[in-house]
């Protein structure tokens, strides 16, 4: 079973996709802050991160390259998510700088639709 | 090179229009002076008018070299200083060829203060202004002391025995004239310069709260985002009957919620948009835009506005090669979304959406077509103000139409296009955006066009022809290409 690591602030949108993804026979675990992510990855690291950019204390393009520069966190798939297009822009740029993540998901989103996308990674 | 601060300030390049003016000025001084010198001389009304043809000639040299310096940014405060001594001596010269104490002329010297005044700072007024009555009191003294001759004045009848009293007097009367004009003119000058510094002030924390609002704007928005998607989310779980399955009557609630969460969503991005185009904080990013793949993605994003409600939505695109549109991806996006997220919301059940393209001769002419209820002629221009509603009464029939209309307005207008609309109450509407191949530059001009200037009816009716041949072809299903 894949383990799944969502950073989001926000508790309601948390449990949302926690529940989504616990449904479809994913295992989760939650931070809510940047670094409360990367004491998660620590401890275990997941096999799929699935991270809001707009994080209190460092943002999740910060996260991103503190877990790159980790043993292991070299080659996480990381799903970045925001409710800010302009972090669309942002992420592309940092994609091209060899942070990349493996897909942009701009909020609100269908949860069907970031299903498919984790699956797609995962498989 | 070590100029003092008040004269620098001068040669600054923000400055030098000043100066500049300065110079055109001189020679307009310069010609005037030279006609009635001419003048004077021809009918012999000078006695000396040698020095003053001199005079003329070496105010000439000295602002030419002062334009030079100006033109070359080659000694710019030494010629301009050279200029402005030269205008003292040049005046006092005049004055002083011209009857000294009892020249007509002395009033230019008041011409020059209140030119100065204007032009320069106090400081350098000030400087001019008692240089300029050195000069004119050693021009009369030394007439009254006999160094040179005239004195006194013709006309002016002085005992020998009173001539130091009259001297002091004459040039005391004359100190007082020009110091108090001058001084008159720079209070009045200081007063007007408070005043302009308190408007600039004014104006800077004006554009500063306006930036500020607009930013603050934008954070707000951002953050409404942030609970639409807690609740389009769990909408999403409760119809994936995660939490259990749900009842016709449930399901439709749900199916309710999650229209209204994304009439907010469309709303606060509308507001978000609104905020930035107010503020001029959206500059144009053009890109190549190949219709074919991007129309595909804007049904998208209808179709998920349109959830689960019984509308139809077609699309009708010419055929063949479709010509590359360099415009800004995310500003005509957000376009069309807007105009389709109107006719969504005012269609009835089972109604009939049509996004259609057509590729006009300098650009792309993109229609959206509604079976909504139609907006009268009184209100087509309006609908486009911003945060006006359909009926600008307090009924507001369908929430938030306003704002993504103006918004509309402003984003083609950016673009370098035109918006129009074409209604009729009961039957719908279609509205028009034209964007050029390329933007152009002028962002002025009229945005919103009565439609009939924009697609003449004859076309419509071929629009709605073609519209209606595609959708008999593909089975009365809707068209959308690639999707």
């Amino acid at each position: 079973m894949h383990t799944i690591l969502i950073v989001e602030d926000d508790p309601v949108s948390a449990e949302v996709l926690a529940t989504y993804l616990e449904a479809h026979g994913y295992e989760t675990e939650t931070a809510r802050t940047g670094p409360e992510a990367l004491q998660a990855f620590r401890r275990a690291p997941p096999d799929l991160m699935l991270l809001d950019v707009q994080l209190p204390y460092r943002n999740g393009f910060e996260v991103v390259h503190e877990v790159r520069k980790m043993p292991g966190g070299r080659d996480l798939p990381v799903v970045l998510m925001s409710a800010v297009y302009t972090d669309l822009e942002r992420g592309r740029r940092y994609a091209r700088q060899g942070l990349a993540a493996e897909d942009f998901l701009v909020k609100p989103f269908e949860l069907e639709t970031m299903l498919a996308r984790v699956r797609e990674i995962l498989a | 090179m070590g100029a003092p601060a008040f004269l620098a300030e001068l040669a600054r390049p923000d400055r030098r229009e000043v100066l500049a003016g300065g110079v055109r000025s001189g020679y307009l001084v310069v010609a005037i002076f030279g006609v009635l010198l001419v003048l004077g001389d021809a009918v012999g009304a000078l006695a000396q008018p040698g020095p003053l043809y001199a005079l003329v000639g070496l105010k000439l040299l000295t602002n030419t070299a002062a334009w030079w310096a100006l033109r070359t940014e080659r000694a710019v405060m030494f010629f301009s200083a050279l200029n402005v001594a030269m205008d003292v001596v040049a005046m006092t010269g005049a004055v002083h060829w011209t009857g000294g104490a009892a020249s007509p002329l002395f009033s230019i010297y008041v011409v020059e203060a209140a030119v100065l005044a204007m032009l320069t700072n106090a400081r350098v007024t000030l400087l001019v202004v008692a240089g300029a009555l050195v000069l004119y009191a050693v021009s009369v003294a030394g007439t009254a002391l006999g160094w040179w001759p005239g004195f006194p004045p013709p006309g002016v009848q002085v005992p020998a025995e009173n001539r130091p009293l009259y001297l002091v007097v004459k040039l005391a009367f004359d100190a007082v004239v020009l110091g108090s004009v001058t001084l008159f003119l720079l209070q009045n000058l200081r007063r007007l310069a408070r005043q302009s510094e308190k408007l600039q002030a004014q104006t800077e924390s004006l554009v500063e709260a306006a930036r500020e609002r607009s930013e603050f704007m934008a954070n707000v928005t951002h953050e409404l985002r942030t609970p639409i998607f807690g609740i389009s989310g769990l909408c999403d779980l409760l119809e994936a009957k995660i939490g259990g399955p749900l009842s016709d009557r449930q399901r439709h609630f749900v199916a309710q919620i999650r229209a209204s969460a994304q009439n907010l969503l469309h709303l606060v991005d509308s507001l978000l948009q609104l905020a930035k185009a107010e503020a001029r904080a959206t500059p144009l990013r053009t890109e190549p835009i190949e219709l074919r793949e991007w129309i595909p993605n804007v049904v998208a994003g209808a179709r998920w506005m349109v959830g689960t409600r019984p509308l139809r939505l077609d699309v009708v695109l010419p055929e063949g090669p479709l010509p590359v549109l360099r415009s800004d991806r995310a500003k005509l996006n957000h376009v069309l979304l807007n105009l389709l997220s109107n006719a969504i919301k005012v269609s009835p059940e089972g109604g009939v959406i049509t996004l259609a393209v057509e590729i006009a001769a300098e650009g792309v002419l993109f229609s959206v077509r509604d079976e909504g209820p139609g907006i009268v002629p009184e209100d087509r221009r309006r609908i486009f103000e911003s945060f006006e509603q359909g009926d600008g009464s307090d009924a507001r029939p369908f929430g938030g139409l306003g704002i993504g209309l103006g918004l509309v307005r402003r984003l083609v207008a950016v673009l370098g296009g035109k918006v129009s609309v074409a209604s009729e109450v009961g039957a719908g509407s279609t509205f028009f955006v034209f964007v050029p191949f390329e933007p152009r530059g002028d962002r002025g001009g009229p945005e919103v066009e009565s439609w009939d200037a924009v697609v003449p009816p004859d076309q419509l009716r071929a629009l709605r022809e073609e519209a209606r041949r595609r959708m008999a072809s593909e089975g009365g299903g809707g068209g959308e290409p690639g999707a």
